[in-house]
């Protein structure tokens, strides 16, 4: 899948545009993203800010997309290697690379993407639920496909379930909070 | 000291609270002047006033503030004679009841700047408040044979109604008729179900319309489940809207017949003329308007945030240090690193005072939760059926609030089990020749940065060899193990939970949970536990704690290339080790420190961490010896970075819970470091094989 142009930087006034505009209750502002060659979007209201790599404080004994920490403005913050936590096989992270700060719960997460590519808007119309075969290995992170249309072309983004992304346990690496004692 | 300390403490609470008092008190008597001048004051207001002095006179005399207990006990038979009509609310009296305050204003602020011993002062303001209680006196004195209230002004009411109404009750009767206004009588029937909120429904509803004078059971005869309710109102409104506005209530409204229509003569009053003992106004010192308390109310989440920036800028500082190292090593800069190191030690002291100013800003006495313990022990002594006396030292020993409060929680179990545990019942304690009443000492002292709890009984001590069997028997300790097990490490069974040396569980302990709770709360609080017993003489229970918990020293060292910060005070000291001296004993790596055995524990080993080549184990490392409640191991690190003030943060939602680790803290330079969870590690490496030998 073509991943689009990759935005150089300043995104956060990218986000913060599109924030701006009044979304109509119709459709749907989706940030869009690659991860592993794959377009992927998130709504932008979960969206808090998009920060560059910097060095990220390993935590031990964390699942394996467990990437560790970051500290922001004095706020810890974890951070998920979104490739291997949608089972992809991890890359080597370029100079493309985001970390995407986004809230669930009152909490910050952040998620390591390997590019930001863009705002686009979704009507309702244009969201279709998750095909059971897909391609992700783990499908219930999926909300849904939105398409778009570029130029002619009709473009693909597979809609990201924060709650099912945030939704880990620390003490396994397969996500999926359990319940087993330490 | 500590008892004079505390009641110190417990003096200015009460000054700020009158303080508090005065101050609606003296609102009301400007709402009351207010009123009076416009002709008419609200009666609730003056009610209002007389119980705020009420209460003034309770507190006081709670207090031993003498010359506020006499004041006020003057000024509430004045403030009472006015709200009965006995004397009338002139200016004079009004000017009387300000300067009142302005006294007990006098007498705060005497207690409060400690000037309460000067001869000079305390005979100046004896002599103010004796020349008012005079003067309050001969005001509500000579007015009280004032006058036989009038006549009902032609109202005709009925006598089994004035038969029941109380002195005030009758006063606003006559208060509402010589102010011309209508009485009526509003029936309403309530069910006993639903009275509560009929009632307030109506009193609402009538408040706007004049005053309640009195609530009355009916005369005529109610149904099984309902309460019928006379009120007498007394109102300027006509009857209609009366009606109309009691609708909802479904209440019948009645005017009160009258025989005449015109205004019943106004009563003249007594004039206070101006009394002689206005010449003994004082023209003592000028009472200032300012407050005396200068107490505030903080939320402790703002200190919390105040403490934060603190810490960032202890992080600043830090950078701003390593700018000056850098400075340092060029030749050509001394000039400008000199300079700026004599700027830097200016500014670290200035930090330094504002980090202990906040931190004494969160400090509040052991009391609040030895007061607490108070309770607890009468309460469980009774129903063990045991005599306690419980002994308190050091209340005034200062902890950070947050310690103080988890605190109460601890020392409560270390309170039920002494009483269930410790001490003997009476009859067992006359035949083992002790004194009949049991003993708890609890005492608290500050040792440098440390708080050092103890709590002490003279009871029967711990039996290590039951403890030994109970852990034995819940398969928490080998039979072979059992063997060998020392006292002091029997005696730390204690703590594993599920173990206890009460055969019956009761209401009050005896399921091992307790002492279990205990040890894990004092390790959240990086303290300290200790235990000492002697079979028959009694146990005695160590806890050190930090003093404060908001920024903490912190030992920061380095393993496999990664960072780690390990808080100071659970650090007891660090060394240089060889190779040679760590052996292993059952495949665990241990040391020999001071002729006792140290288990070692290896944090690569332990957090799986990858060496890379460049960081590959020295043969030299180094040992911290952490402690912790009972145990002590010791920690095998490449490398000690030094000591350093952090701000311990917690790693939130996603991450809570991850074992070994107990925050995160910014070192300066983007850097995030984890904050290792002491008690957790050494926890682990007794329970698990984690302490292997490689």
């Amino acid at each position: 899948m073509a991943s689009g142009p990759v935005l150089p930087l300043a995104t956060e006034e990218l986000y913060l545009g599109a924030r701006v505009a009044e979304p109509t209750t119709s459709t749907v502002n989706v940030i869009t993203f690659v991860v592993a060659g794959e377009t992927y979007g998130l709504p932008i209201t979960e969206l808090r800010e998009i920060i560059k790599t910097r060095e990220i404080t390993e935590v031990p004994r964390g699942p394996s997309f467990l990437l560790g920490i970051i500290t922001l403005r004095g706020l810890i913050i974890p951070v998920l290697d979104l490739r291997i936590r949608l089972r992809f096989e991890p890359t080597p992270v370029t100079r493309a690379a985001r970390i995407l700060v986004v809230g669930w719960r009152g909490d910050l997460l952040g998620l390591l993407v390997d590019a930001v590519t863009g705002v686009v808007r979704l009507g309702a119309d244009a969201i279709e639920s998750a095909p059971s075969t897909l391609s992700v290995g783990d499908s219930h992170q999926v909300s849904g496909i939105g398409r778009y249309l570029v130029g002619r072309k009709t473009k693909m983004v597979i809609l990201l379930d924060l709650g099912a992304v945030a939704d880990f346990d620390i003490h396994h690496g397969t996500g999926r909070r359990g319940h087993e004692k330490r | 000291m500590s008892v004079d300390g505390l009641q110190d403490k417990a003096l200015q609470e009460f000054l700020s609270e009158a303080q508090e008092i005065l101050d609606a008190l003296n609102r009301n008597l400007l709402i009351l002047d207010e009123g009076r001048r416009e002709g008419g004051f609200d009666p609730e207001v003056l009610n209002e006033a007389f119980r705020a002095v009420h209460s003034l006179k309770g507190l006081s005399g709670l207090f031993g503030v003498n010359r506020m207990t006499s004041l006020s006990h003057n000024l509430e038979n004045l403030l009472d004679s006015l709200r009965l009509g006995r004397v009338e609310l002139t200016p004079e009296a009004l000017d009387l009841l300000f300067e009142a305050v302005a006294v007990f204003h006098r007498i705060i602020s005497h207690h409060a700047d400690g000037t309460a011993g000067e001869a000079s002062q305390d005979h100046e303001l004896e002599r103010a408040v004796e020349g008012l209680i005079g003067r309050l006196d001969v005001v509500a004195l000579r007015s009280r044979p004032q006058v036989k209230e009038a006549p009902f002004g032609g109202w005709q009411l009925d006598p089994s109604v004035l038969s029941v109404l109380t002195e005030y009750e009758e006063h606003r009767l006559h208060e509402n008729i010589r102010a011309g206004r209508f009485l009526y009588r509003v029936h309403c029937a309530f069910d006993l179900m639903t009275i509560d909120r009929g009632l307030e429904r109506l009193k609402g509803e009538l408040k706007p319309l004049g005053e309640v004078i009195t609530y009355l059971p009916s005369t005529e005869s109610a149904s099984e489940n309902q309460i019928e309710l006379d009120v007498i109102l007394g109102s300027s409104r006509p009857l209609d809207e009366v009606v109309s506005a009691v609708a909802p209530s479904n209440a019948l409204v009645v005017m009160m017949p009258r025989g005449e229509v015109s205004a019943p003569a106004p009563v003249a009053p007594a004039t206070p003329r101006p009394s002689s003992a206005e010449m003994l106004v004082d023209d003592g010192a000028e009472v200032s308007l300012k407050s005396v308390s200068q107490t505030v109310r903080v939320d402790i989440r703002k200190l919390d945030t105040l403490m934060n920036v603190v810490g960032e800028l202890a992080i600043a500082r830090a950078g701003l240090q390593s700018v000056l190292d850098v400075l340092k090593s060029d030749a050509k800069q001394a000039l400008l690193a000199r300079s700026m190191q004599q700027e830097l030690r200016a500014f670290s002291r200035r930090l330094d005072e504002l980090q202990s100013g906040i931190l004494e800003v969160r400090m509040v006495p052991l009391g609040q939760v030895f007061d607490k313990l108070s309770r607890v022990v009468r309460k469980i002594s009774r129903d063990a059926k045991k005599e306690i006396r419980l002994q308190i030292a050091g209340a005034d020993t200062e902890l950070d609030k947050l310690i103080v409060e988890e605190l109460s929680d601890p020392l409560m179990h270390v309170m039920r089990n002494c009483i269930d545990h410790g001490i003997e019942n009476p009859a067992t304690r006359l035949a083992r020749g002790k004194p009949e009443v049991g003993t708890i000492k609890v005492s608290a002292q500050q040792r440098g940065n440390h708080v050092v709890v103890t709590v002490e009984d003279d009871g029967a001590g711990v039996d290590a060899k039951k403890l030994i069997d109970r852990a034995v028997a819940r398969g928490l300790l080998d039979a072979g193990a059992a063997a060998e097990i020392g006292e002091r490490e029997a005696l730390n069974l204690m703590f594993l939970p599920g173990v206890s040396t009460k055969d019956v569980a009761d209401t009050v302990s005896g399921r091992g949970v307790g002492m279990d709770v205990v040890k894990t709360n004092i390790a959240r609080l990086s303290g300290l536990i200790d235990v000492e017993t002697t079979l028959g003489r009694g146990t005695r229970l160590t806890m050190t704690l930090p003093i404060t918990l908001a920024i903490i020293q912190a030992l920061v060292i380095r393993v496999a290339g990664r960072t780690y910060a390990i808080p100071l005070n659970s650090v007891l000291e660090s060394l240089l080790s060889t190779a040679n001296d760590i052996a292993t004993i059952e495949r665990r790596e241990v040391m020999t420190l001071r002729g006792s055995t140290l288990p070692l524990l290896r944090l690569d080993k332990l957090f799986d961490l990858e060496r890379t080549v460049e960081e590959p184990r020295r043969a030299r490392q180094f040992v911290v010896v952490v402690g912790l409640a009972q145990h002590r191991v010791g920690l095998l690190v490449d490398e000690m970075l030094g000591r350093q003030d952090i701000v311990v943060k917690s790693l939130g939602r996603f991450l809570e819970g991850l074992p070994g680790v107990a925050g995160a803290t910014e070192l300066g330079g983007k850097k995030t470091a984890l904050v290792l969870d002491v008690a957790q590690l050494v926890e682990e490496s007794f329970s698990s094989r984690a302490g292997e030998a490689a």
